[in-house]
């Protein structure tokens, strides 16, 4: 009986259970016969499965009569049945459109094809070609809307603007990493720890992050562990940099200038330099003895990931440093990254991101104006004979100006910054029934860091000193953290009806510490154990405070779609800050949007051979902006000195006037967009166009003075403002292969304008100072950062000319010209040359800015090359004074040749002139504007892969790139990229004063995957 | 048929703009007379001069309407076109020329021709010519010594008494005469200047011992035909005045008198009837100083030592004597010319000197002991002190404090004939602050008194001749003088 049972028993079983082989194989690509690494081999409706290894193998235990599932993100997803089989060998057919890739909305995901909102996906690998500090460089030019200028000094943060200003307060985006937001600059992230960054370009995307999303907002998700053995992978480039040299003259073209401009006035030269005649090797090349040459970067990066059915993680660590130009200055970071999620059950998984760091700067001084203007005749230090035992006294004073010695000012250099930090991201998810997810995730970003300074003793020259020294540190914490809180619900019902809704709260608090001291008279310059700030003997002085603002919100999201044709999305945002008074303190930020995807009606179906995809998509949302000072609504007090019978008093005064009816700046967009997709889907054309409009933003409004404020501190911060931005983009894209050879073509076009509506009571926002005058005027109804100035004519060739421009009367319309000066226009013809006759001169943003990318591979070897361009934008030019030798400054080589040395020989520059009457070059006038305009090439980079058979299995990929190789411009500048910059404001763009170009850059690369 | 009609349509659209555009010219404007413009200038001959503006001036009539003057001498550097379309918006069929020029170089020989061109709407042209020659005239005569606005005679003691007029008068071109009378004396001069330059007069005239006021007229005219006339009064008396002002004279010659920018003579305080105390510096041993009620001349008073009566004071200027000083230091005179006494003694000023004049220190405004520094200096801030220095703290002019008497300030000046001078005294700032000590001058007496921390700014005060001058401050005596030094 016992036996009948056992052989019943063993009956059923192999009934119940098809019998378990060793399915072993090998899944290679079209494009790497050698083997895809990491494919995931999967039993469905199973948690049987692995990946592949180094060379595309793999090995699976599975029932004989069980179905493979091969996948890879890119490639078609494949299904084979085992029937049987031990060895299964797959080529996966890569998935050009790709249409159904997932892309990161705001608190969740959604398949590409069913987005109704402008959102642009740019995966890390396409970011990771370029070598740079900052991700957001490696992203100009990769999506449309998105403008991006940056300057090429350690550590130097880029502009990042999405879809045009709306806003004088801020023009970068929210950038959030893995779900929390992290601020406006994301020097902390290690661009290869990026999985992909979406960029929510229309409020219809960004409404759901509410206050912070009137400039767009940038997800960046971090890699991920998968399931599978532990793979490794090692990326370095190391390579160096090199700033165009500006050439300016010698000492001997110097001298003659320093005196053609006396001369010419009729003056004697007031020549101090030692002699008189000076051959160039008499004198110093200030920009070669400040700026090297070359100068290294260097990125280093490992990381790891893998996993089993219960546990995946992923980690790296990565090193970048940049130095500076100079013998003094760098930026480094060592940055680690860890994540890991657990799955406790089917129900209950959780997770954790820690990404640590440590980044340090040596601040790169800006001594390039310096070594441009140095007065070549003067040597590095004074002779031997005057030296003293303070070393920072024996350099010498500049002969003929007043600018400082650009090398005795690196020696000084003593200025740097430790930053220790922590982003972690632990959370829960539970998925209680199918379907319902809820999450909570609890975000801390926290940051410390030390900046010190020394500032040595030193007595050059009565205009070139420090009597004492003096040493300073300041410490700042800041403590951010941010607890998220949502329930999504996704279900289909009838299989027609598609229903995602997810509900959320959020609470975050943004905390700020600082605290600084400082001490003068340290005992000694050079004793380098003693700059600190105790070992000063007077001079105290400290100061610090806390600052903190929170946000608590509620949020939520329903996604609806019927048959995956008619799509429609809802979002609203509560939010309240602490920014804003009792009763202003909520405001709520709705936004629809909705799709169709034409593709899919029945209509359609006979002309998918050409047309893949076709969704018309249309978005209306307001977002908000809330860029202002945490104590904006309060009236405020500060210390003060008041003279009361000639004694010096400390006391109060007013230093801002409450405005308790301050609210939210708020921005309302509206947008349509066409995403297309042609021919397999080898060709993909995504178009849109986009209206915003602000609302109540926020500006500072000068009080009445009747109500006895003072003139400046009584200014109050009002909603009075208004801008509107408006444009079009465009993204093609093309994927092919033929035989061996594939290749990827992206063009991306964007066009915005942006005009102030309404400022304060209808006055202009006047920036960029020059000789009293403003450059950048942004007045009411106008396109915003524009430059107002003279219009000139030439050169006044003769006296004859200059006679000649006058009135009908025969008055001078510049009575202090003289043949060689610019001859400006008298353009309201009122015979008077005066303020009426500024005009529009120029405009800092551009009329069009274009991406191209161009992936080309052929069998292994591969070819990287990334432009970016902006067309119609302008650039006031003032390094153009560099021809005038103002100041005793030295001028460009040549400028003895092109400058106006009698009729005929320049109309383009006037003449020299120490007194220059004329105001040559002290007027704003469009003899500063040149065409910004520029196509520059970001990035050549030749790749080739060693064949795995050559190396044991191991990956290789050998790389030579070339950063910022050549740029096709007008400009004269050293750089049309970051001289369109200007000031730190978008209402300063465009002013170009010498500051840190974009260095070319050539750089080896490893990329080694074991 | 509807070929046929088709061709009438294009036939139409070809014909019909070239019917509408047919017109006497490519301006638009039709002609009314078609004849040229009529040029009819005010004058065929200017006389100008070098570096002064003339005027070109006329009347231009066209019946079809002006479309520009132009005015051209290639020798002037003139070539002008009157755009009148252009700057009118309706067309003008008269136009009053009046253009403004001036001949920057050349000489008092040169003459040029002008041509003025008009212009009419059919493009037909007028041209007129006329000349412009440098040898015009336009600077009246000025008197470079000329008698006091007011001359005291005292009919004091026996003999007669007598009044010297004197007066030196130039022009830049040439003086043809000058004339000049005391109608009351029955005095009338008739003098030919001889188309000298400058020309010199002295004349002694007796005045009657009766107490009486005489009106002095002079008159100079140059060859062009350009006068000055200039009033005097002579008060004839027999008392002493009680002078509302007193001056310090320590220069030997009137003509020292009236070379100076400002300050010389010196201003003396009147501190009672006919009392007046004055505090000077002298620089150097056997210094010489004598009273002047009167700043140009020294006569007809001249307060000085009696040389009768060493002790006392006598008024008459040919009589009276210096008083030597024998010490370089600071004196303090006291004298009453009611009872012709006088004193003076040395003294050491109680006030301290202005300190720290060269020391580098943390003065910039934002008053930070970590900031910047820069020297301390005194300078000139003002205008006519050179084309670098201006009314600010920055673009000044830095003056030297001097090292045997700390109290004086100096600077060598170079000024131009003509310019006016205006200044303050203040500390150089390259933070561009205005910063104690200031000096300004005094506004009740108009005179080169300086205030300390106040008052008001001086006047304009003209340089009567190109050259080196030397500027002098006492921060004690709160006076300023410039003087020649050539």
């Amino acid at each position: 009986m016992k036996n009948i049972f056992i052989v019943l028993l063993t009956l059923l079983s192999f009934s119940l259970y098809a019998q378990e082989i060793t399915v072993t194989g090998k899944v290679t690509s079209t494009d790497d016969p050698e083997g895809v690494i990491g494919a995931s081999i999967l039993v469905p409706g199973t948690t049987n499965g692995t990946i592949t290894d180094l060379d595309g193998n793999y090995t699976l235990n599975v029932p004989s009569n069980a179905t493979l599932r091969f996948s890879m993100i890119g490639y078609k997803t494949q299904e084979i049945r085992v029937n049987g089989q031990t060895v299964i060998n797959v080529v996966l057919q890569e998935d050009i459109g790709m249409l159904d890739e997932v892309v990161v909305v705001g608190y969740g995901v959604v398949k590409k094809s069913d987005l109704t909102s402008s959102i642009s996906t740019v995966k890390g690998e396409e970011l990771q070609y370029m070598t740079s500090g900052n991700a957001m460089q490696s992203l100009q030019g990769k999506t449309p809307g998105v403008q991006v200028t940056s300057g090429g000094g350690p550590g130097d943060q880029p502009r990042v603007i999405i879809r045009g200003v709306t806003t004088v307060n801020g023009t970068n985006p929210l950038y959030v990493v893995d779900g929390m937001p992290v601020g406006e600059n994301i020097n902390f992230l290690n661009q290869n720890d990026i999985e992909s960054m979406e960029v929510l370009k229309d409020a219809s995307a960004a409404a759901i992050y509410g206050t912070r999303g009137s400039n767009g907002v940038i997800l960046i998700t971090t890699k991920k562990g998968k399931i599978g053995k532990p793979t490794f992978n090692v990326t370095t480039s190391v390579g160096f940099q090199t700033l165009r040299n500006p050439n300016m003259a010698g000492a001997a073209e110097y001298e003659q200038v320093f005196k053609a401009r006396y001369i010419n006035d009729g003056d004697t030269p007031r020549w101090n330099s030692p002699m008189e005649g000076y051959t160039d090797a008499d004198g110093t090349d200030w920009w070669k003895e400040t700026v090297n040459k070359t100068a290294l970067i260097q990125n280093y990066n490992i990381s790891f990931q893998g996993g089993d059915e219960k546990n995946v993680y992923s980690g790296s660590i990565g090193y970048y440093k940049q130095n500076s130009q100079y013998d003094y200055g760098f930026w480094d970071k060592l940055t680690a990254r860890f994540s890991s999620e657990y799955k406790f059950s089917n129900y209950v998984k959780a997770g954790i991101d820690m990404m640590p760091k440590l980044e340090r700067w040596k601040d790169t001084p800006n001594l390039l104006s310096d070594a441009m203007y140095m007065d070549p005749t003067t040597p590095i230090f004074r002779p031997e004979e005057e030296w003293t035992s303070n070393e920072y006294d024996n350099y010498q004073r500049s002969y003929n100006n007043e600018i400082w010695n650009p090398i005795a000012n690196l020696a000084r250099q003593n200025k740097g910054t430790d930053e220790y930090g922590l982003l972690m991201n632990p959370y829960i998810s539970i998925e209680p029934i199918s379907g319902l997810t809820i999450r909570s995730q609890f975000g801390v970003n926290a940051r410390f860091n030390h900046a010190d300074e020394f500032t040595p003793e030193f007595s050059m020259h009565a205009q070139e000193q420090s009597l004492v020294n003096k040493a300073y540190r300041k410490m700042n914490h800041y403590v951010d953290w941010n607890w998220t809180n949502t329930v999504n619900y996704m279900t289909t019902i009838n299989s027609k009806h598609n229903l995602n809704v997810m509900a959320g709260y959020t609470a975050e608090k943004f905390s700020y510490y600082w605290l600084e001291g400082s001490r003068t008279n340290i005992p000694s310059n050079n004793v380098e154990e003693l700059r600190y700030v105790s070992a000063g003997t007077d001079g105290r002085d400290a100061s610090g405070t806390n600052t903190y603002n929170t946000l608590i919100s509620y949020l939520g999201r329903v996604m609806y779609n019927y048959d995956n044709r008619y799509y429609v999305t809802a979002s609203v945002r509560v939010d309240g800050s602490s920014k804003f008074a009792e009763g202003n303190k909520y405001a709520t930020f709705p936004a629809v949007s909705a799709a169709w995807r034409i593709s899919e009606e029945a209509f359609m179906k006979e002309n998918q051979d050409v047309v893949n995809s076709l969704k018309l998509r249309l978005g209306w949302g307001r977002v908000g902006n809330q860029n202002i000072d945490s104590d904006a609504y309060l009236s405020l007090l500060t210390t003060t000195n008041y003279v009361f019978n000639g004694d010096r008093v400390t006391g109060t005064a007013l230093e801002g006037v409450a405005n308790p009816a301050l609210q939210w700046e708020t921005v309302e967009d509206y947008n349509i967009g066409l995403d297309m997709g042609f021919l397999n889907n080898r060709l993909n054309i995504t178009a849109d166009f986009f209206r915003k409009e602000s609302k109540d933003m926020l500006l500072k409004k000068q009080n009445l003075l009747i109500l006895g404020y003072p003139s400046w501190n009584g200014q109050l911060w009002t909603n009075v403002g208004s801008m509107t931005a408006t444009g079009w983009e465009v993204a093609i894209n093309w994927h092919d292969k033929a035989g061996d050879f594939t290749y990827d073509l992206g063009l991306n076009l964007s066009s915005v304008k942006n005009k102030a509506k309404r400022l304060v009571d209808g006055d202009a926002i006047k920036t960029q100072d020059f000789n009293s005058d403003q450059i950048v005027w942004n007045v009411e109804g106008g396109e915003i950062a524009r430059f107002w100035g003279y219009k000139t004519d030439g050169i006044f060739q003769n006296w004859t000319e200059v006679y000649a421009h006058s009135d009908e009367n025969g008055n001078l319309l510049q009575p202090n010209a003289q043949p060689g000066d610019i001859r400006f226009k008298d353009l309201n013809g009122d015979g008077v040359f005066d303020e009426n006759d500024k005009t529009w001169i120029g405009k800092a943003l551009p009329d069009l800015m274009v991406g191209f990318n161009v992936q080309l591979g052929y069998k292994n070897f591969d070819l990287v090359a990334n432009f970016y361009g902006t067309f119609g934008n302008d650039i006031y030019n003032k390094t153009k004074t560099g021809y005038s030798g103002e100041g005793g400054s030295n001028v460009y080589a040549g400028t003895l040749d092109k400058v106006w040395t009698g009729e005929g020989t320049s109309n383009d520059f006037p003449r020299l002139s120490v007194n220059d009457p004329n105001m040559n070059y002290k007027r704003v006038s469009d003899f500063f504007v040149e065409s910004g305009s520029y196509f520059r090439c970001k990035l050549l980079q030749v790749g080739y892969t060693i064949p795995r058979h050559l190396l044991n299995g191991y990956g290789l990929r050998v790389s030579l790139s070339a950063q910022n190789p050549f740029t096709i411009t007008k400009y004269s500048g050293m750089d049309p990229e970051r001289g369109s910059m200007g000031g730190d404001n978008i209402t300063e763009a465009g002013v170009d004063g010498i500051a840190y170009p974009n260095p070319r850059t050539f750089l080896l690369g490893l990329n080694f995957t074991f | 048929m509807k070929k046929r009609n088709l061709l009438k349509v294009l036939l139409w659209i070809f014909i019909l703009p070239l019917a509408f555009s047919c017109n006497d010219d490519d301006s638009g404007f039709s002609d009314v007379d078609g004849l040229p413009p009529v040029i009819t200038l005010s004058v065929e001959h200017i006389q100008g001069e070098v570096g002064r503006d003339f005027q070109i001036t006329g009347l231009i009539t066209d019946a079809d309407g002006l479309k520009s003057v132009r005015l051209v001498n290639e020798d002037m550097y003139l070539d002008k076109t009157i755009d009148l379309l252009a700057i009118y918006d309706e067309l003008l069929t008269s136009y009053e020329l009046d253009y403004k020029f001036n001949v920057k170089e050349g000489e008092e020989t040169d003459s040029y021709r002008v041509k003025v061109i008009a212009t009419d709407i059919g493009d037909r042209t007028t041209e007129e010519n006329l000349v412009v020659s440098m040898d015009g005239d336009f600077q009246a005569p000025i008197f470079s010594v000329k008698p006091d606005d007011e001359i005291t005679v005292l009919l004091l003691g026996d003999g007669d008494f007598t009044v010297d007029v004197s007066f030196t008068v130039t022009d830049d071109k040439a003086l043809e005469y000058v004339e000049f009378s005391i109608p009351l004396l029955n005095v009338e001069r008739n003098l030919s200047a001889n188309r000298q330059k400058e020309f010199s007069y002295e004349e002694t005239f007796i005045i009657p011992d009766v107490e009486t006021e005489y009106e002095l007229n002079i008159l100079a005219a140059d060859t062009f035909g350009l006068v000055t006339e200039i009033k005097s009064i002579i008060v004839a008396t027999k008392e002493m005045r009680d002078f509302a002002k007193m001056y310090l004279v320590d220069v030997a010659t009137a003509q020292e008198m009236n070379s100076d920018v400002m300050g010389i003579p010196m201003y003396i305080e009147r501190t009672a009837p006919y009392t007046y105390v004055g505090r000077y510096y002298s620089e150097k041993v056997g210094t010489e100083v004598r009273f002047v009620p009167q700043k140009t001349d020294f006569k007809p008073i001249c307060f000085g030592i009696d040389p009768e009566d060493q002790n006392s004071l006598t008024w008459d200027p040919n009589v009276s004597l210096p008083i030597v000083l024998d010490e370089i230091a600071y004196y303090e005179f006291e004298i009453n010319i009611r009872d012709n006494t006088y004193s003076y003694k040395t003294y050491i000023p109680e006030d301290e000197p202005i300190q720290g004049i060269g020391e580098t220190g943390h003065y910039f405004w934002w008053d930070d002991p970590n900031a910047d520094t820069y020297e301390f200096h005194l300078a000139l801030a003002g205008n006519g002190l050179g084309d670098n220095v201006q009314w600010n703290t920055t673009d000044c002019l830095i003056i030297e404090q001097d090292p045997d008497n700390p109290f004086i300030f100096y600077k060598e000046l170079d000024l131009v004939a003509g310019n006016d001078v205006s200044f303050c005294i203040i500390p150089w700032a390259p933070d561009g602050w205005w910063k104690d000590p200031a000096w300004k001058f005094d506004a009740e007496t108009g005179e080169d008194y300086n205030v300390l921390g106040g008052s008001v700014d001086m006047g304009p005060k003209a340089v009567p001749a190109t050259g080196k001058y030397m500027f002098k401050f006492d921060t004690h005596l709160l006076r300023t003088k410039i003087y020649p030094i050539d």
